[in-house]
């Protein structure tokens, strides 16, 4: 009975959405809880209740990929956003056309230097040079470059979780107020799921995250596609 | 077309739009994920007119408000991909942290320079 019950869609499905709406009601019932993002408090809740209940993976994937489908179109979506913040945007381009351009190659070059000084694997290392950008992206960047598609999804999805948690600490502590600086800084460091944050924080931070996201993105392939004509990869 | 089908339009407005797109990168060999040519698209027509904000607004509202739900399967598959890592987490979560804070500073810094650089020459132009 057990085996049949969690070896459905349904399962991953049910369990996603209620980890979410659940951590949601926790965020809005208690006032401590609120400076922390929905998103680590939610995969806990689901890491928990598999690792205590003993259910495979597997089984949550069934539906859980279902759920994961919609980054596709959502990520289309942000031309929403995108497309009322696009007079500011193209006032700014210059700033965030480079500033992502600089964001990116920190990101490659932060890795490639930070991995040998911390003595990681190549193994390792070589997924985490998507780390800065969004999962699709990510994916398809690594399958360029052979790293381990689930290793460059950890890699981004830890930076996300990361960006999300710390962004509004970093623009107090690097005093960033100029909010589209703010979200070129989010969506350069932690692509959707900081502009998922961002666009908490404002719609303005919100498009600026979407189009640094996106730039940043653009820029990594690049930056791949250069490393490894050079033969540094 | 009543009220009640209008959030179904509009979603699968935006997937043929998300379709055409996969299936453009495919035919061309673009390095670029279909869904980011998509938003590019959807930018694109917004911006010429050709499909106007009440087609697809309904829609990105419910789906942008709550993006971060979409994100929890990868963040759980943390588990499958954690045993790979083996002695290195140390390294790894290092690594990935201090290359956060980086690309975040530096991101901020140049394109907050840049900004007030800009303004400060509008600004002098001005008086």
């Amino acid at each position: 009975m057990r085996q049949t019950l969690f070896e459905t869609p349904l399962f991953g499905v049910v369990v996603t959405l209620a980890a979410y709406v659940g951590a949601s009601a926790l965020r809005s019932a208690f006032r401590p809880l609120r400076a922390l993002p929905a998103l680590p408090f939610a995969t806990a809740l689901v890491i928990a209740l598999l690792q205590g209940f003993s259910i495979p993976y597997e089984s949550y994937r069934l539906g859980g990929d279902g759920v994961q489908f919609f980054l596709g179109p959502v990520t289309v979506m942000l031309a929403l956003p995108l497309y009322h913040q696009r007079a500011l945007l193209a006032r700014h381009r210059w700033p965030l056309l480079i500033g992502a351009a600089c964001g990116a190659l920190t990101a490659v070059v932060s890795v490639l230097l930070l991995s040998r000084l911390c003595g990681l694997d190549p193994v390792l290392a070589r997924p985490l040079l998507v780390k800065s950008v969004s999962i699709p992206f990510g994916l398809e960047i690594s399958r360029h470059l052979g790293g381990d598609p689930g290793l460059a999804v950890l890699g981004i999805t830890l930076t996300g979780i990361l960006g999300v948690s710390i962004a509004p600490w970093l623009c107090g502590l690097f005093r960033v107020k100029d909010p589209v600086a703010q979200g070129a800084a989010i969506g350069a460091c932690s692509h959707a799921l900081g502009t998922a944050r961002a666009l908490e924080m404002g719609e303005m931070q919100g498009a600026t995250s979407g189009v640094a996201l996106c730039l940043t993105g653009i820029f990594t392939v690049f930056i791949a596609a250069a490393l490894r004509l050079l033969g540094w990869l | 077309m009543g009220v009640r089908m209008k959030l179904l339009v509009q979603f699968t407005r935006i997937l043929l739009l998300y379709f055409g797109c996969e299936a453009l990168v495919r035919l061309l060999v673009l390095p670029v994920p279909g869904a980011l040519l998509g938003m590019l698209a959807l930018t694109a027509f917004l911006c010429l007119g050709i499909i106007r904000t009440e087609h697809v607004e309904d829609a990105c509202r419910l789906f942008l408000r709550d993006m971060a739900l979409f994100f929890i399967p990868p963040a759980v598959g943390i588990l499958a991909s954690f045993h790979h890592l083996r002695g290195n987490v140390l390294a790894f979560v290092c690594v990935v942290a201090v290359s956060t804070v980086l690309v975040f500073a530096v991101t901020a810094f140049v394109t907050g320079a840049l900004i007030r650089r800009a303004e400060n020459a509008v600004g002098r132009a001005r008086r």
